[in-house]
């Protein structure tokens, strides 16, 4: 028989090249897988099916969420501690290390390119180091038990979000700058306004401290159903809730409206609620899991951040949410902060809310004019009121609704949002000086000194490295010279740490200093003090990027001012 | 306190002891560790 080439290339197979696989540790809770799936989301829209996504979680969050994960992870393995300490003949450490073995194996099974660990707790850094992965990206645990981070945005993550209240990053876009998503080419979806019929609530958090008590809600609910005859209520959420949500619907203030309110905590799984969020319905309440489910069905969203939710971190990711939050100075507190009174709680009022509800209900966005129609001054002084914008970078954002003077705080978040991507990837975020107020002037006037103490560290801090690396690089290294640079670096070290004291809004610069510090890449001096000098210059770029800023809008409001002081006077 | 729970006190013991007179974590170690960090953040509610 003769074999022709034809023959020869229709019998031949391809080569059919494999998929690298990325995998993810989300060991966390339903919210935070729910933002690893929106950053899978967007990876597979850059990406298409070119890698293997494979999804690490815990069973009791990733099971509930089975259907949403598998539509974005090619494989999800969980976890489970009941699993791993009761599987087999009895209750054992040795059997329990079986478990956490075979467990381990099946996770290794998998020729892991790169495993990301977005958890950041410390069972997640555990795992991270019993993961075979030929890059691993996040917090893992070194043989000396060390927390070890390699990349810029891991250790930005680790050093601020908690740690200060000025992270301006969205947790999603943290994942993608994490994982590298392209922020300009991922998908921007956007809420439409529409007039809806059903309202959602999920009244409840996992913290006190982050959500009202049932009679709030009901003052809400009551005004609401009153004002508006055709429309109806929801309350949702698990079963464990149901006793809080029919201390609401059986609140005899909302008698009258049996028929137009419902409580249906525990009567659906998250894909069917997911499912109930259709186009004639829009969402109401704290940060949670649900609003995150909302953002998914693109539906109106108004959350209210209370207690230690930071709205920039957490809000849904969408553009088009409105965030409700409290102008109370302690807000947003940390979870140990003890606190009895919830001021923060009493500084959003329930007409605020009323208003807003009723506005998106009926397909209108909240704007300043619509809002000033019915609410006060006093009713809106206490509140901020923001809506989700993506910026000129593709970054999830929040604006203020009304048209006043930026805050101190947004103030330094917008330039904090440019200097670090500007710092860690070049991105160039495009945006206006800010319109400030006196107040903002002169604290950033202060900062402005704070800034330029912490410039010349840190160009001591290069200094006394490029010492060190001179001192070793000469035919006779002298260890006592070595030392004393040495010392000297970790004064400055010492140094920064006290102006973190004296100036607490430059925390954000000063903790990723010291954690890109704990983190320095190399096997010899010269590489770790070569790492120790860019450590150095990242934080010396950082702040003289925010120094140019604090220099650039003051005198640009100076100018302003000026202008409007002599309009005032040749009237 | 169960004999599992002792168990694993016992062992992180040892992993303590040895890390002070600087001995490295070997992977047995860490899988322990691993257990410890779950039964931690369980018993925190943190899970």
């Amino acid at each position: 028989m003769v074999v022709t080439n034809k023959d020869q290339i229709e019998n031949e197979i391809p080569p059919k090249a494999l998929k690298k696989t990325l995998a993810f540790v989300q060991i966390l809770r339903l919210g935070d897988i729910l933002q690893t799936i929106k950053m899978a989301q967007e990876l597979r829209v850059v990406h298409g099916d070119k890698f293997k996504l494979l999804l690490i979680a815990r069973k009791s969050f990733a099971t509930p969420l089975r259907e949403l994960i598998d539509s974005v992870f090619d494989e999800c393995i969980t976890i489970d501690l009941k699993d791993l300490t009761l599987k087999g003949d009895s209750v054992s450490l040795e059997n329990t290390l079986k478990n956490i073995k075979e467990l381990k194996a099946k996770i290794n099974s998998n020729v892991i390119e790169v495993c990301i660990n977005l958890s950041f707790s410390k069972s997640a850094n555990y795992l991270m180091s019993l993961i075979h992965a030929n890059n691993k990206i996040g917090p893992t645990y070194d043989e000396q038990a060390n927390i070890r981070i390699k990349d810029k945005w891991s250790q930005y993550l680790y050093a601020n979000v908690l740690e200060t209240n000025q992270n301006p990053f969205n947790l999603v876009d943290l994942f993608k700058l994490i994982v590298g998503v392209d922020h300009k080419q991922g998908k921007k979806e956007k809420i439409e306004f529409t007039p809806r019929k059903k309202v959602f609530i999920h009244p409840f958090t996992s913290d006190s401290k982050k959500r009202w008590n049932e009679s709030k809600w009901v003052e809400i609910i009551y005004k609401f159903l009153k004002d508006h005859e055709n429309k109806e209520v929801f309350i949702v959420g698990s079963d464990t809730d149901n006793e809080s949500a029919n201390k609401i619907t059986n609140n005899p203030l909302l008698k009258t409206f049996n028929d137009r309110l419902e409580n249906i905590c525990g009567k659906y799984s998250i894909n069917e609620l997911k499912n109930l969020l259709d186009e004639e319905s829009m969402f109401i309440g704290h940060d949670s899991m649900v609003s995150h489910l909302a953002s998914l069905q693109n539906v109106p969203i108004i959350t209210i951040s209370l207690g230690t939710v930071r709205p920039y971190e957490t809000t849904p990711y969408i553009e088009g949410v409105y965030n409700l939050s409290p102008k109370t100075k302690c807000f947003p507190c940390k979870p140990d902060t003890s606190c009895d009174f919830f001021q923060c709680h009493a500084d959003i009022p329930y007409q605020v809310v009323n208003e807003s509800l009723s506005i998106i209900s009926k397909g209108i966005e909240l704007t300043q004019e619509n809002l000033k129609e019915n609410l006060s001054h006093f009713h809106l002084n206490s509140t901020e009121i923001r809506k989700s914008e993506f910026n000129s970078a593709g970054l999830l954002t929040l604006n203020t609704v009304f048209k006043e003077d930026m805050t101190y705080n947004e103030t330094l978040n917008s330039f904090y949002t440019l200097a670090w991507t500007y710092l860690f990837n070049e991105i160039v975020v495009n945006q206006d000086y800010p319109k400030i107020s006196d107040k903002t002037h002169s604290l950033l006037a202060k900062d402005m000194q704070g800034l330029q103490q912490l410039y010349e560290l840190s160009e001591f801090g290069k200094k006394y490295s490029r010492y060190i690396l001179e001192e070793v690089s000469t035919e006779t290294p002298d260890i006592q010279k070595i030392k004393e640079h040495s010392n000297k670096v970790d004064e400055i070290d010492r140094l920064c740490d006290i102006i973190s004291e004296t100036y607490p809004q430059l925390r954000p610069l000063i903790n990723f200093g010291t954690i890109s510090r704990a983190n320095l890449h190399g096997e010899n001096l010269v590489e770790l003090t070569e790492s120790s000098f860019y450590s150095f210059h990242d934080l010396s770029n950082a702040t003289s990027i925010i120094y140019e800023l604090c220099e650039k809008t003051l005198t640009k409001n100076q100018i302003s001012k000026s202008k409007t002081n002599n309009e005032v006077s040749i009237r | 306190m169960s004999n599992f729970a002792k168990e694993v006190v016992e062992k992180i013991e040892k992993i303590k002891s040895s890390a002070k007179e600087g001995i490295s974590l070997s992977t047995d170690d860490l899988e322990v560790l691993f257990l410890a960090s779950l039964l931690e953040e369980e018993g925190n509610g943190r899970d």
